[in-house]
């Protein structure tokens, strides 16, 4: 079909821009995640608070909302300094993707931890092992072989979400399609399978390599 | 572990389950039927003494719908922000005339701009309303009718922005003085079409948003689209307009062009309503409704005689 032929450079482009922001957002959303779920395990409340209150209100509301506050919202306090041009389409959809993301892969970590028998971290302080010690050589490489699936999981979901950033004239796949359906209605299917299609080509890998990693981790372990 | 429970206690739980479904979806399409978009149909006047046009060939017989976007669409069709249940705007006015003189009421079916074409085509209302321009794509599968204003596209850039003081409205100026810069519009504008066409502007096409906070945040460096727009947004024309100092426009408006109303050409009753849309619309010209109505709005030119409006 000469339509899809003349349309896939552009909607490679797009698909491009979506595994940029998806492997931009993604590790930083995993170490804030990190950060966040060591702070909402933490005894001390000045840690925990701010963490339960991020968690919730980030989780709590639809991310347009955000990304529309962080674009427009932000965009016009920095405008006052002069600085609104560091506030784009990509700086504001990265942000909005890692925080939005960070605070479910927390939960996720949150989630692994507890998910780890509580007789290694014994053992491991009674042979005298730190704190420290104990979380980065016992708790955590067993909690990550278990927090593996639902970090692909949210992996494959960010690949969508980043669709969001449409509405602040990003260009990532969905917004190409959108141009193109606009410009040429008479014929849009096919237009929008191909943007199916390659949206598949981009998560489906993505499950292989991930459980065979998953595979390799457990072996070592 | 399953529980055992016996089949009494059985039956008696799928019977609640079975009993909450069904409630939950007579409740859901109950409330689907409750919602829907803001209507602004008013009663019918037919002026006395006129004889109505027809309106056989409306989808749902008794109301005319039509299809455009409220989101960001001053001065078409928006909310008014003094009371935010109706909607106001040129084209409802003008839709209001034309469903007076059919003798019907006539009812907003609010769609997102770029899912116009697309509306149309699953015939969700009778015709698209809403600054809709003749482009070669939209042949193939959408009828026209007459047009009802002609307007141009024009450029706006900060007022503050040196490289552009020494232009005014008066000057003839092209897209080429912004070769190089980056230029926003809507996605779906006609204006989006044109700007494409040069690959020495970057384009940056907005949705739900009109560009105009952005060109005064320097995040583009100007924008590019409708007069009426230009008009309601920085010129503050128009009933609930407010001039905004920080923009301005530049050079004479360029590209001239004829809003027209967009017909389902697969529709066996398109033609049949694009002809009386079209009888209505000549009424409107004849009687000098339209005149007036664009004079309130503050679009009102001397271009407007080129379509019949005098």
């Amino acid at each position: 079909m000469s339509l899809i032929q003349q349309a896939l450079p552009a909607f490679l482009i797009g698909a491009r821009n979506t595994l940029i922001y998806c492997f931009v957002s993604f590790p930083l959303a995993l170490l804030l995640g990190l950060l966040l779920a060591l702070m909402r395990s933490s005894r001390v409340a000045w840690f925990s608070s701010p963490a339960k209150i991020f968690i919730e209100v980030m989780r709590g509301t639809p991310i347009i909302t955000q990304i529309f506050l962080i674009y427009y919202g932000i965009g016009a306090v920095l405008a006052v300094y002069n600085l609104s041009t560091i506030d784009n389409a990509w700086t504001a959809g990265i942000a909005v993707l890692a925080l939005n993301y960070a605070a479910y892969e927390a939960e996720v970590y949150r989630a692994g931890f507890l998910s780890v028998e509580h007789g290694q971290t014994e053992a491991a302080l009674s042979l005298g092992m730190t704190s420290g010690q104990n979380f980065f050589r016992i708790v955590l490489p067993q909690a990550i072989p278990l927090m593996i699936p639902p970090f692909v999981n949210d992996f494959i979901y960010m690949l969508k979400d980043s669709a969001i950033v449409y509405v602040i004239s990003g260009t990532e796949l969905t917004s190409v399609l959108q141009q193109w359906v606009f410009t040429h209605s008479s014929t849009p299917i096919p237009l929008y399978a191909l943007a199916i299609v390659l949206y598949l080509l981009m998560s489906l890998p993505t499950s292989y390599v991930a459980r065979w990693y998953e595979r390799r981790l457990r072996a070592a372990l | 572990m399953v529980p055992e429970i016996d089949r009494r206690t059985f039956l008696k739980r799928m019977g609640q389950a079975g009993g909450l479904i069904v409630a939950g979806g007579t409740l859901e399409s109950f409330l689907a039927a409750c919602g829907g978009n803001v209507s602004t149909g008013g009663g019918t006047t037919p002026t006395p003494g006129v004889t109505p046009i027809g309106n056989a060939g409306l989808k749902t017989p008794g109301i005319l719908q039509w299809g455009s976007d409220f989101v960001s669409g001053a001065p078409y069709v928006f909310k008014d922000p003094k009371n935010p249940a109706n909607l106001i705007g040129f084209e409802v006015e003008i839709m209001q005339a034309v469903a007076n003189s059919m003798g019907v009421t006539q009812r907003q079916v609010e769609t997102c701009y770029g899912q116009l074409d697309q509306a149309l085509a699953a015939n969700n209302f009778d015709f698209v309303f809403n600054g809709w321009e003749i482009t070669d794509e939209r042949k193939k599968t959408q009828l026209f009718s007459d047009p009802y204003y002609r307007y141009a596209q024009q450029i706006v850039v900060r007022s503050d922005d040196s490289r552009f003081t020494q232009y005014d409205t008066n000057s003839n100026l092209s897209l080429s003085i912004l070769y190089g810069m980056t230029v926003g519009t809507g996605d779906g504008y006609k204006a989006a079409t044109i700007l494409q066409g040069f690959p020495q502007i970057t384009t940056k096409l907005y949705t739900g948003n009109l560009p105009f906070d952005d060109v005064k945040q320097k995040k583009l460096d100007a924008t590019f689209l409708d007069t009426p727009l230009a008009a309601y947004y920085v010129l503050g024309a128009g009933p609930g307009g407010v001039p905004d100092t920080a923009l301005k426009p530049i050079g004479k408006p360029i590209y001239p062009d004829v809003y027209i109303a967009g017909f389902n050409k697969s529709n066996s009753n398109a033609q049949i309503l694009l002809n009386e849309l079209n009888q209505a619309i000549a009424r409107l010209k004849k009687d000098g409704t339209l005149k007036k109505i664009y004079i309130t709005w503050k679009m009102w030119n001397d271009q407007q005689a080129q379509i019949g409006i005098t």
